[in-house]
């Protein structure tokens, strides 16, 4: 007998049955899902070079500087163990533009500029329960982080006809990961388009290396020195996203919404110009961005 | 010269009942052989279609979008039961345009299903939807072991692979929906229905069927089958069969 040709019901008719809320039907999905990639672009603002001079200067209204931009873009990958279990991988780059200040003259320097950049990775085993009307995903893993700060500064006024510092921090560490992604009901008619959140919280620790170079000139007279300094650390990341999430096909998904991102890391100072102590401070950098992101299913 | 091979007549979309399943067409498939593709739609009510408990929204949606998905051109639709249903309401959908006949069998016009919850004969036919309400599928299986003789086996089995506890809302709502008015009742006009039912369906009786030939506004052909069955696609199949193809062929489509 010839057989009639079955129709397999597709996500977006999934959907409106609220198929993502359940449990064992999410695994199942995922347990023959392959492996998604996602892509993902930020651009953001944040404050974070006027947070460390504060810190630097211990003066809490400095704000001389413009607000930082940053650039974040991260590539991932995930994917079922079994019917239970699922992983998730993601590389991310955190760029921030240079911040230049070029002329301050009540704190007496000539220029000022700040960079800062840092390198995200992570992988998570994670499980997805339904919590009422929303299906949530609890992963935890590992995460590594690469973190470079520099702070250069020129002076042409002063004690001395030229004088410049840099400062330098980097940090490379690992340590443990917890997220949780979050997906509701789908929320128009056609079942494409659900509300998607979530959080994550890394705590890494691992080396800081802080160097430090000053070089000054005073007519015939020139003065010039760097140190370096190696030592154990914390830095702490932690990141929270709102978003929409459009599902073109079965395969294929759009998201964009905003985050913020938090890190806490330690920063070299040159409070001493002229003293072999290394003294550091603990800076926060908020960036707030606003994220597209593409999913898709092989 | 090479010989043209014919081309092909506008697909079908079938959409089972309950108890259902897709397999209930694969009879209507083998006897449009090669002129036509049947599709059939696994309703959300089988136990392998992850769904939450059901409202006559989430199935209208479900199936709206799976044939938006899958007939780009005009597609007979065929429905037995709660497919029936779905295809009153799918009548007056943004698909309306694509869909080239509705076929709905044993299930009556909304508006004849008010009519028929208000009259006498509905009293001795209503103990079917209550046990589903209080999801009772053993007395299902016995009244389908008493009523279904020559379907019974395979509905037994098909019952296994149902939720009923998910059908328990949907059946609440149908019984609600017995306050139905004209104005609120979906619309039939522009489209070519066939209505076909058991002359004496054990669930509907035939007053049903012939109240829901009335309340199509457009043209209608109706096929009554003998018997009481409320599965006239398996129980008398040819007849069916060779009543939908005339049909279909009729719509030029």
């Amino acid at each position: 007998m010839k057989k009639n040709l079955l129709i397999n019901p597709s996500k977006a008719a999934l959907g409106v049955l609220g198929a993502a809320f359940m449990p064992v039907a999410a695994s199942a999905q995922q347990a023959d899902a392959g492996v998604t990639f996602s892509v993902d672009g930020a651009m953001g603002t944040g404050n974070y070079t006027n947070e460390f001079y504060k810190e630097k200067l211990d003066a809490n209204d400095f704000d001389e500087f413009d607000s930082d931009s940053a650039f974040v873009g991260s590539v991932g990958a995930s994917g079922a163990i079994n019917d239970t279990w699922d992983w998730k991988l993601s590389v991310s780059r955190t760029e921030y533009s240079s911040n230049v200040l070029s002329e301050v003259g009540e704190v007496g320097f000539g220029s000022a500029s700040n960079d800062n950049s840092r390198t995200d990775a992570g992988l998570t085993i994670g499980r997805s329960v339904a919590l009422g009307p929303v299906n949530t995903r609890l992963g935890l893993g590992l995460a590594y982080a690469n973190a470079t700060s520099s702070a250069d500064k020129g002076f042409t006024d002063g004690p001395f006809d030229s004088f410049e510092s840099e400062t330098e921090t980097s940090f490379q560490g690992i340590g443990p990961r917890l997220s949780i992604d979050a997906e509701t009901a789908p929320i128009s008619p056609d079942g494409r388009l659900s509300i998607v959140g979530g959080a994550d919280v890394s705590l890494l620790s691992g080396q800081y290396t802080h160097s430090k170079g000053i070089s000054a000139y005073n007519g015939e007279d020139s003065f010039g020195g760097s140190a370096k300094d190696t030592k154990d650390g914390e830095l702490t990341t932690a990141g929270l996203y709102v978003g929409l999430k459009y599902a073109a096909s079965d395969a294929t998904s759009f998201r964009f919404g905003l985050r913020r991102d938090v890190a806490i890391m330690e920063r070299a100072d040159e409070a001493f110009f002229f003293s072999d102590d290394q003294e550091t401070l603990t800076v926060r950098d908020d960036l707030n961005s606003v994220y597209i992101g593409m999913d898709i299913k092989f | 010269m090479g010989q043209q091979s014919p081309k092909k007549k506008a697909r079908v979309i079938c959409l089972h009942g309950f108890p259902g399943r897709p397999s209930d067409w694969d009879e209507l498939a083998s006897s449009a052989g090669s002129e036509r593709d049947i599709q059939s739609i696994p309703m959300p009510w089988l136990s392998a279609v992850p769904a939450l408990p059901l409202n006559l929204q989430m199935v209208l949606e479900y199936c709206r979008i799976l044939i938006d998905e899958n007939a780009q051109e005009p597609v007979h639709l065929v429905g037995h039961d709660l497919g029936g249903l779905v295809l009153w309401w799918l009548a007056q959908s943004n698909l309306k345009d694509r869909i080239a006949s509705l076929s709905i069998l044993s299930c009556p016009h909304p508006l004849a299903y008010a009519e028929f919850t208000a009259s006498a004969d509905y009293a001795s036919r209503s103990e079917y939807i209550d046990d589903i309400i209080q999801n009772a599928p053993e007395n299902i299986s016995r009244r389908i072991q008493e009523t279904e003789a020559d379907a019974a086996t395979g509905l037994i089995e098909t019952l296994k692979d149902t939720d009923i506890v998910r059908l328990a809302p949907l059946y609440t709502e149908i019984l609600a929906s017995r306050s139905i008015s004209a104005a609120n009742a979906p619309k039939t006009q522009d489209i070519p229905f066939a209505l076909i039912n058991s002359f004496d369906d054990r669930l509907l009786g035939a007053w049903a069927h012939e109240r829901s030939v009335v309340h199509v506004d457009g043209s209608v052909q109706s096929l009554l089958v003998d018997g009481q069955s409320h599965f006239p696609h398996l129980t008398s199949s040819q007849a069916v069969n060779s009543f939908l193809k005339e049909f279909w062929n009729g719509t030029g489509h």
